[in-house]
């Protein structure tokens, strides 16, 4: 328990993509870092996330082999469906 | 406004890795206009009371310009400059620190003990009561949980753990074991009451400004 709530490292995980994007409401993105302050393991996670995407901003469409691309969009399709 | 501000080592901000320039330097500034947008985008930084919950390497008095807005655990504001590195929070300051938050979770498990009160919990209470290092609050805890009842066995975890983040130097963690164990014993009003202990703490042996 918390005063002002807490989340888990499994909630910190699916809110990355949010967070990165600023895309978290005020009191979230508070709970968020507040974790991030507590917890090296979800520290590191944002760091490899953060270089993760940085690491992608390099790579064009035109990079990406046509086989390779529709297998991601198939992987994607189907958790998402999931 | 004077205010504080965690920093990484090397003046990095810790969520945005923003590298603030030194004291004295230019103002940064966020890229946003109006209140809400502040919050979400402004310069952050925090009272002396909420300095607990945003521990980190460095501490840095910071001014604080433009619309400032105000919220439970932090201040945003349009713009923000570095003034000084409070210099009397480093390793040795975040290490008795993470000690104290341990001793205090300690108290914790001492009061559990004794309020169940067996023969057993009373000379386990006793034992606990004379530890007064990391090593010896872990040795205590490890050796009291055998014939601890529920609600002290429970309170007895947190000090080990706390009492393991002073070993590791990780105060973050300790003040958030500290004030987790007293609101799970004592309520909300236990966690409010440790993390004001703890900002009392931090604001005099720091010499802050509170």
């Amino acid at each position: 328990m918390s005063v002002t709530g807490e989340i888990t490292c499994q909630e910190l995980v699916e809110l990355v993509t949010s967070y990165l994007e600023g895309a978290l409401p005020e009191k979230e993105r508070v709970l968020f870092e507040q974790h991030l302050v507590i917890c090296r393991a979800c520290s590191t996670h944002l760091d490899q996330v953060r270089a993760t995407q940085r690491a992608l901003r390099g790579v064009g469409r035109a990079q990406i082999d046509p086989g390779a691309r529709a297998k991601l969009i198939d992987a994607f399709r189907e958790w998402k469906s999931q | 406004m004077i205010a504080y501000k965690f920093l990484c080592s090397g003046r990095i901000a810790p969520f945005t890795r923003h590298a603030w320039p030194e004291p004295g330097g230019d103002w940064v500034t966020g890229s946003a206009s109006g209140a809400t947008a502040i919050c979400l985008d402004g310069v952050h930084a925090c009272r002396a009371r909420d300095l607990p919950l945003w521990l980190d390497e460095e501490l840095w008095e910071v001014e604080l310009g433009g619309t400032i807005v105000e919220s439970d655990s932090k201040l945003a504001a349009e713009r923000g400059r570095l003034t000084r590195q409070i210099s009397a929070w480093n390793p040795g300051s975040a290490s008795d620190f993470a000690l104290a938050c341990a001793l205090r979770t300690r108290d914790q498990a001492l009061w559990a003990l004794r309020r169940s009160g067996t023969p057993e919990e009373l000379g386990a209470a006793d034992s606990l009561a004379r530890a007064f290092t990391a090593r010896e609050v872990l040795a205590a805890c490890e050796a009291a949980e055998a014939t601890a009842g529920e609600q002290a066995k429970l309170a007895l975890g947190f000090t080990a753990d706390a009492a393991g983040s002073a070993l590791d130097d990780a105060c973050a963690e300790g003040a958030y074991i500290a004030a987790h164990a007293a609101g799970v014993l004592h309520g909300a009003p236990g966690e409010i009451a440790e993390r004001a202990w703890q900002a009392d703490w931090l604001i005099e042996r720091l010499e802050l400004r509170a």
